[in-house]
């Protein structure tokens, strides 16, 4: 079922009890959380708002919209905080050495206790940054060489604005779920 | 005292014989078990191996005929156009020779500037976000016969998580096959995709609401008209592609109907109560429990008492995954509550589909 354009009734019956959703198109949905339908219904009033439904929705449904908006705003967030704390590709990375535990244990003479031993170990891989402008061939038949912006560091940038932007939009109250 | 006992010949070229009967591989698998666990095992590995449903296409309970959208057509599988493109899906008894199938899928979109589709199926996970037997490091195999009427067309399958078999809010990360693109012919052939599955990631949304496996054949492609033909799908574990197994037609339309089910020439009677006796309460069990409370849709029914015959200008009717609940009805005129509402139902559609 498409949810363009759709209106829903809310169905009640003689005990005034919500019992279902009639659709324009037809078609009736029962209020079960499972049934794909419900969620396309949910998914109409967060992108539409509530006055696609033509009565006062009750607050088990607007309770439910909004937890399903707030799952999805913060799975989109997680995820985009995530692709920010990739290195920059036109920066590169350090290499970053630490001690580390090698898994063997010594004892320690002075406190009489058994202790790691630590060895200097490469906990990050240094990663170069990559040239700022890539030459490539343009025009046909005639081709002439050219100068253009990395297409790696601009894609990289690209998806670091769309990320920041997820960021910037999202309710502080699921940026603190987070 | 002599004793003599005699003992019967023995033929030790007959008993070597007998040794080395034909017991074949799963002979050999038996022989070879130890505990009885073992024996389960291997007899159970034959038993609803395809975690498919309808992959030889038997059931079409919505109707053979070309369905064009993206909605479901033959039971379980569903088409995803790309960008605009219209598909059309027909009943086909174009079959690979000699495989004892009766019918394949033809999907097709023939216009020049049609941007092709995919075909998808699903698993149902046994609750929403739990992966059951889909667990990372798991292997699974998916194979089926396909051919196309067009030359230079290719496939890829792949696997992932999803809330429902198309689209939804929640998804997993999608999940290559390990053959990658394969060319489709013109002529029929089987093809194999294997799959280890991963730590499963959420692509959109949370992986807590993810409620099936969905089986994903990519074929569509930018500016390519598409007709293709499909058949004995099947999704097994392990990285062996087993012959197709044929389940009995019963047995695969109850698997069918927990998803999607059409009624037709059934009745039903309530005694009338709320909104001038146009509402009331029916009580109609399916005949197959349903995966959730189905969406009716396509309903068509004839609605009157013993004397007078109403046209319903609007019908709604509620539903359990057990059955129907309740109806609601616009009437031409009002029944009023006197007597007993008998409904007659020519058509009804439930739908429970992922």
């Amino acid at each position: 079922m498409t949810t363009n354009e759709l209106t829903y009734k809310i169905l009640k019956n003689s005990d005034d009890v919500e019992v279902g959703i009639a659709v324009s198109n037809g078609t009736t949905i029962p209020l079960d959380p499972a049934n794909s339908d419900y969620q396309l219904f949910l998914d109409d009033i967060n992108e539409h708002g509530a006055s696609i439904v033509e009565d006062e929705i009750s607050e088990s449904i607007v309770t439910a919209a909004a937890e399903k908006k707030f799952a999805i705003q913060l799975s989109a967030y997680q995820k985009a905080v995530a692709r920010l704390t990739q290195y920059l590709v036109s920066v590169g990375r350090p290499e970053i050495k630490a001690m580390v535990p090698n898994g063997r244990k010594v004892l320690n003479v002075e406190t009489g206790e058994m202790q790691d031993v630590l060895v200097e170990t490469i906990t990050q891989t240094a990663i170069d940054p990559l040239p700022a402008t890539v030459q490539i061939w343009q025009g046909f038949p005639e081709s002439v060489q050219v100068t253009v912006a990395n297409p790696a560091i601009v894609l990289d940038e690209t998806q670091r604005a769309a990320a920041q932007a997820i960021i910037d939009a999202t309710p502080q109250e699921v940026k603190d779920a987070a | 005292m002599t004793v003599t006992i005699s003992k019967p010949a023995v033929n030790l070229r007959e008993e070597l014989s007998a040794l080395k009967k034909p017991t074949g591989i799963k002979g050999e698998e038996l022989l070879r078990a130890n505990t009885v666990a073992d024996v389960y095992t291997s007899l159970n590995s034959t038993m609803f191996r395809n975690r498919l449903i309808n992959g030889d296409f038997r059931i079409w309970q919505r109707g053979v005929t070309t369905t064009p959208g993206s909605g479901f057509s033959v039971d379980m599988f569903r088409c995803e156009p790309r960008n605009s493109t219209t598909i059309y899906t027909d009943r086909s008894t174009d079959v690979p020779a000699g495989q004892g199938f009766t019918y394949s899928m033809r999907t097709y979109a023939t216009g020049a500037t049609d941007d092709g589709f995919h075909i998808r199926t699903y698993v149902e996970l046994p609750a929403s976000g739990v992966y059951g037997e889909f667990q990372p490091g798991t292997q699974w195999t998916v194979s089926f016969w396909m051919k196309s009427a067009y030359a230079s067309r290719t496939i890829n399958v792949n696997l992932g998580l999803s809330e429902t078999s198309v689209g939804g809010s929640h998804q997993s990360q999608g999940v290559a096959s390990m053959q990658g693109t394969q060319f489709v012919t013109n002529q029929w052939q089987k093809y194999v995709f294997n799959f280890t599955l991963p730590s499963w990631v959420a692509d959109n949304g949370s992986l807590s609401n993810v409620r099936c496996l969905y089986v994903r054949l990519l074929q569509g492609s930018d500016d390519l008209p598409q007709d293709t033909y499909l058949t004995g799908i099947q999704l097994e574990k392990g990285a062996v592609a087993t012959p197709f197994e044929v389940r009995p037609i019963g047995t695969e339309l109850d698997l069918c109907q927990r998803y999607f089910q059409k009624l037709a020439n059934q009745g039903v009677g309530f005694q009338p109560e709320g909104n001038n006796g146009q509402n009331g309460r029916q009580i109609w069990a399916f005949p197959v429990t349903m995966r959730a409370a189905p969406s009716a849709s396509n309903i068509s029914v004839t609605y009157r008492t013993q004397a007078t015959v109403y046209t319903a200008s609007s019908v709604s009717c509620t539903t359990t995954a057990d059955g129907l609940s309740e109806f609601f009805a616009t009437a031409s005129t009002n029944p009023g509550y006197t007597y007993p509402i008998c409904l007659l139902y020519s058509t009804l559609y439930l739908s429970a589909e992922l």
